[in-house]
């Protein structure tokens, strides 16, 4: 038998532990009733919409890339991407372009051409005679430009031929920041999310923690609710 | 590392007098590069070297987890030479050695896409070998779609 006082403190505890978590509860038991009816419900067919993904899933971390007619090119674990498209390896993106029709990427100075279509045509680097630490790609009156350590050299993507040129006012790429929303295609199934929703993954490590915080104190109020009902007042 | 440049491999082998060539990968390329390397070829066309009846060409393909830059010169359907130009890899580098790519010498490629002679493998660059011994299969191969397509060309 508890005391008057140890009674009165498990039931202030228990109330206060009980309304501050409810939320939560009502979170996890919706989401587990959803997950419980995925295929019901098809939620491993239909996908979450990227820009609430973008929302949900943004790690933080900035990508940076090139911007070239409404697309976005970058990088991510040694692959060329063209917004959700993986495009090919590539280490370090240094330029994107288009021109005679195609595009071509830089990749640690060898170049990348691909058709529209983004299909990889071919690698071009120093062995088939193009100049040694590329560093910029460029273009100028629909040709293609190179920058490297010997100046700005014009090139001819069939011929492989290379002319020099006077330092134009080309159209050079430059580095912005890739918008999540860009690198996130629609695969994101609504079963993952509700998934992450539910163990607390689209916080992170944090969200995690929280939701294993929210698991221990349920079982608080479970254990004090039993004691209760064991002493009644 | 580098071993040798492609331009020092080129002026070795085919001189100054080299032309820059294109081949546009057909359907059957891509099967011969997926029987031999058992995957396709990335990419559409590839450049090649000539120099009167001898090509050069310069391929990668990936021994562990790295690829490896190789120069075969191919005169009258078979190896002339091969060497390795850049080995990126951190194990496997012996397949520079001329006591290996020396094996490659003479050899052609059988209708069956193998080579016409056995290479000796290296302890402990087993995927090298094998890297090394497919490229020289798809060069030989590529050399040798040069003069079908020739022949398929001057067919009235």
């Amino acid at each position: 038998m508890l005391k008057e006082s140890s009674q009165k403190l498990l039931r202030k505890i228990h109330k206060k532990i009980g309304v501050f978590f409810s939320l939560f509860l009502i979170l996890l038991a919706v989401t587990g009733i959803l997950l419980n009816h995925t295929e019901t419900l098809q939620l491993n067919k239909h996908t979450v919409p990227a820009a609430v993904a973008a929302r949900y899933y943004d790690s933080g971390e900035a990508v940076f890339g090139y911007q070239l007619l409404g697309q976005y090119y970058y990088t991510l674990s040694g692959f060329l991407y063209q917004d959700q498209l993986t495009l090919g390896p590539c280490e370090q993106l240094q330029g994107v372009a288009s021109s005679a029709g195609g595009l071509q990427a830089l990749c640690a100075g060898e170049l990348l051409i691909f058709t529209d279509q983004q299909q990889l045509v071919e690698r071009l680097g120093s062995v088939h005679g193009l100049p040694a630490n590329i560093s910029r790609l460029g273009v100028y009156n629909g040709g293609l430009l190179l920058e490297s350590n010997l100046g700005v050299v014009g090139l001819n993507l069939e011929s492989l031929e290379i002319a020099s040129v006077d330092l134009p006012e080309a159209n050079w790429p430059v580095l912005v920041k890739v918008p999540t929303v860009a690198m996130l295609d629609n695969s994101i199934q609504w079963q993952q999310f509700i998934l992450d929703l539910h163990s607390g993954a689209y916080l992170g490590e944090m969200g995690k923690l929280l939701v294993d915080i929210v698991g221990v104190f349920v079982i608080g109020i479970i254990i004090s609710g039993l004691v209760m009902w064991r002493n009644p007042r | 590392m580098v071993y040798l440049t492609a331009s020092d491999f080129l002026q070795q082998n085919l001189g100054e007098q080299r032309q820059l060539k294109t081949l546009w990968l057909k359907d059957y390329h891509q099967q011969a590069a997926q029987q031999i390397f058992g995957h396709r070829y990335r990419g559409l066309r590839i450049r090649y070297w000539q120099q009167a009846g001898t090509t050069a060409w310069i391929l990668d393909e990936i021994g562990k987890d790295l690829p490896i830059t190789i120069g075969i010169v191919i005169d009258d359907d078979k190896i002339r030479r091969l060497s390795i130009l850049e080995f990126r890899e951190s194990r496997g580098g012996e397949v520079r050695h001329p006591f290996f790519t020396r094996q490659f010498d003479d050899l052609w490629l059988k209708p069956d896409y193998r080579l016409s002679g056995s290479i000796d493998g290296i302890s402990g660059a087993t995927l090298s070998v094998r890297a090394v011994s497919k490229v020289s299969r798809f060069a030989l191969f590529l050399q040798h779609s040069l003069k079908r397509d020739l022949v398929k060309a001057s067919v009235p």
